[in-house]
C-alpha cells in the first residue's frame, strides 16, 4: 500500500511537471506583403505593433529581387522599389514602433526578398546586404538600439531555382557585405520526410542545410502552411544534426500565412504551425529546441 | 511522509530538467560525432542572433507623433507576365495575373495551378485604397493550369495550359 502511495504520488508530480513545461505558442506578429515603400504607411504600421506591446519578428517582404539602374525588387504593388527607398520605407516602420512602444517590446525588422526570378544573385545580395546595415546604422544613430534590430530576410524556395546557384550567389553576396543575420523565411519544396523520398527539387537536404543554417548569417524561421512543411523542416534538422558541422537547426520560430492565403482551413493558424513544428523538434533528442517566434504574413499594409 | 514528499522534489526536479531540454540555455548534446562541439556553435550562433547595438544613447519617445500623409498609392491595369507569386512555389504555381481597380478597391488575380493535385486555380486579392485591409480567396476554375488571356470589365477569359486541348474558360470576378 505505502508502495502504491509513493507510485501515485510520483506519477502526480510528473503530471505536474509536464503542464509546468508545456509551452504555449507566442503572440504571433503581422508579417506582410509590401505594396507600398510608403514612410508614413510603414510608420503606422511600426506605430500599431509599439501600441499592442507586441515582441517578435517582424517580415516586410518587397517581392523578388529587381534591377532597374539600380538593386532593388519587384513588389507586390507591381512596381519596381529600389533598395534606398525599402530602407527609408523600414525607417519609418522602425520611428513608428519606436515612439509608440512602452520601454520593454523588442522589435526584430526584417526586410524580406526571395529567390524568384532571374535577377537573383550575388549583386543583389550585396545590394540587400548594405540595406541591412545602413538600416542597423539608423538604430543606433537614432538611440533605438535598446528595442530594435535590423535582419534581412530571404524567402528561399526550392522550386524557384532548381539549379541552386543563384540562390546560393545572392546568399553568399549578402555574408560578403554584412554580418547581420539573415532569416530563411521559405520552404523546403520536395524535400524529403517520413514515407516521401524527395531531393529538395535538386537542392539536396546540403543545399537547403546551407541557405537556411549552414551559411554564417543564416537562421530559419520556416513557412509551415501545412503539416508536411512541419515534416519537411524536422527531417532536415535531422539531417543538420547528424550530418553537418554545426548541429541541428536553431528555428528561431516559423510563419504561417493564415491572413493571407484565402485557403480557408487549408492552411494552418500561427498557433498550430508552431505547435506543429514545436512539438516535432521537442519530440526528437537530435533536433529538439525551444523556438522563440511566430509570425502571421498578410496582404494589408 | 518525509520520504513521499522528497521522492515527488526528485521526480519533479527530473522532469522539469527534462523539459528544458528544449530551451535555448540548456541544449542537449548532439548525438552526431560533432557531440559538444556542435551544441557549442549553435550556442555561438544564436548569441550572435542576439547581438545588440550597446550604444548608450536612448532615444526620447514622441507617442503623440502622427504621421504626415503619404503619397497617394497608384495601382497598375492589365495583364502581367511579370511578378513573384505570392505564396509558395511548393504549393502554387502562378502563371500570370491581373490588375486592376474595381469599386474603390485594388485588384489582383493570380492565374496558376494547385502544386498538389494540379488543378487550375485563380487567386484573388482585393485590397482597400489606403492598402490598410486586404482579403484574398481562391478559386479551382479547371483540372490543370490556367492563364488569363484577356479581361474586360470584370469578365475575365482563362485558357487551360498543357494538355492536348487548350479550353477557354469565362470567369467573371465576385464584386
Amino acid at each position: 500500500m505505502k508502495r502504491l502511495v509513493l507510485a501515485v504520488a510520483a506519477t502526480g508530480a510528473l503530471v505536474a511537471a509536464a503542464h509546468m513545461c508545456a509551452q504555449a505558442a507566442p503572440a504571433a506578429t503581422t508579417s506582410r506583403y509590401m505594396a507600398t515603400t510608403n514612410r508614413t504607411t510603414l510608420y503606422n504600421e511600426g506605430c500599431s505593433m509599439g501600441s499592442a506591446g507586441l515582441s517578435g519578428i517582424v517580415i516586410l517582404d518587397f517581392g523578388e529581387p529587381y534591377n532597374s539602374g539600380g538593386e532593388g525588387t519587384w513588389d507586390y504593388g507591381n512596381a519596381f522599389a529600389s533598395d534606398s527607398s525599402i530602407v527609408t520605407a523600414a525607417e519609418g516602420f522602425l520611428d513608428g514602433f519606436w515612439n509608440c512602444s512602452g520601454s520593454s517590446p523588442q522589435l526584430r525588422l526584417a526586410i524580406g526578398t526571395s529567390n524568384y526570378g532571374s535577377h537573383t544573385g550575388t549583386s543583389a545580395g550585396q545590394a540587400w546586404g548594405n540595406a541591412v546595415n545602413s538600416l542597423n546604422s539608423y538604430i543606433s544613430s537614432k538611440g533605438y538600439g535598446s528595442q530594435e534590430y535590423a535582419r534581412g530576410a530571404i524567402d528561399a524556395e526550392p522550386g524557384w531555382d532548381t539549379e541552386f546557384s543563384r540562390t546560393s550567389a545572392w546568399v553568399d553576396g549578402y555574408n560578403a557585405t554584412t554580418s547581420t543575420p539573415l532569416y530563411d523565411y521559405g520552404s523546403a519544396d520536395a524535400c524529403p520526410y517520413s514515407g516521401y523520398s524527395g531531393n529538395c527539387d535538386g537542392w539536396g537536404q546540403h543545399g537547403l542545410w546551407y541557405i537556411s543554417w549552414g551559411n554564417s548569417d543564416g537562421y530559419p524561421v520556416p513557412e509551415i502552411y501545412q503539416n508536411s512543411m512541419a515534416q519537411q523542416w524536422y527531417t532536415e534538422s535531422v539531417y543538420s544534426s547528424t550530418s553537418e558541422s554545426n548541429g541541428r537547426l536553431g528555428f528561431l520560430g516559423t510563419m504561417t500565412q493564415y491572413a493571407a492565403c484565402g485557403c480557408g482551413s487549408g492552411t494552418y493558424s500561427p498557433a498550430t504551425g508552431f505547435n506543429t513544428l514545436q512539438n516535432l523538434i521537442n519530440g526528437d533528442s537530435r533536433t529538439s529546441y525551444t523556438m522563440s517566434y511566430s509570425t502571421d504574413i498578410t496582404w494589408a499594409n | 511522509m518525509k520520504k513521499i514528499i522528497g521522492l515527488c522534489i526528485i521526480a519533479l526536479a527530473a522532469s522539469l530538467a527534462a523539459c528544458s531540454h528544449g530551451a535555448n540555455n540548456a541544449l542537449p548534446v548532439s548525438s552526431n560525432n560533432g557531440g559538444a562541439n556542435t551544441t557549442d556553435a549553435l550556442h555561438q550562433k544564436m548569441a550572435k542572433e542576439a547581438q545588440r547595438d550597446v550604444s548608450s544613447f536612448v532615444a526620447p519617445k514622441h507617442p503623440g507623433y502622427v504621421a504626415g500623409g503619404g503619397a497617394v498609392q497608384s495601382w497598375p491595369s492589365g495583364i502581367q507576365e511579370q511578378g513573384q507569386a505570392p505564396v509558395p512555389g511548393g504549393m502554387f504555381d502562378i502563371v500570370n495575373q491581373y490588375n486592376t481597380t474595381a469599386n474603390g478597391q485594388f485588384v489582383t488575380v493570380y492565374a496558376g495551378s494547385r502544386n498538389d493535385t494540379g488543378e487550375g486555380i485563380l487567386l484573388v486579392v482585393r485590397r482597400s485604397a489606403d492598402l490598410h485591409t486586404a482579403t484574398a480567396h481562391t478559386y479551382v476554375v479547371a483540372d490543370r493550369a490556367v492563364r488569363i488571356q484577356s479581361a474586360t470589365n470584370g469578365q475575365l477569359q482563362l485558357q487551360t495550359v498543357g494538355g492536348a486541348n487548350a479550353e477557354s474558360i469565362p470567369f467573371r470576378m465576385p464584386l
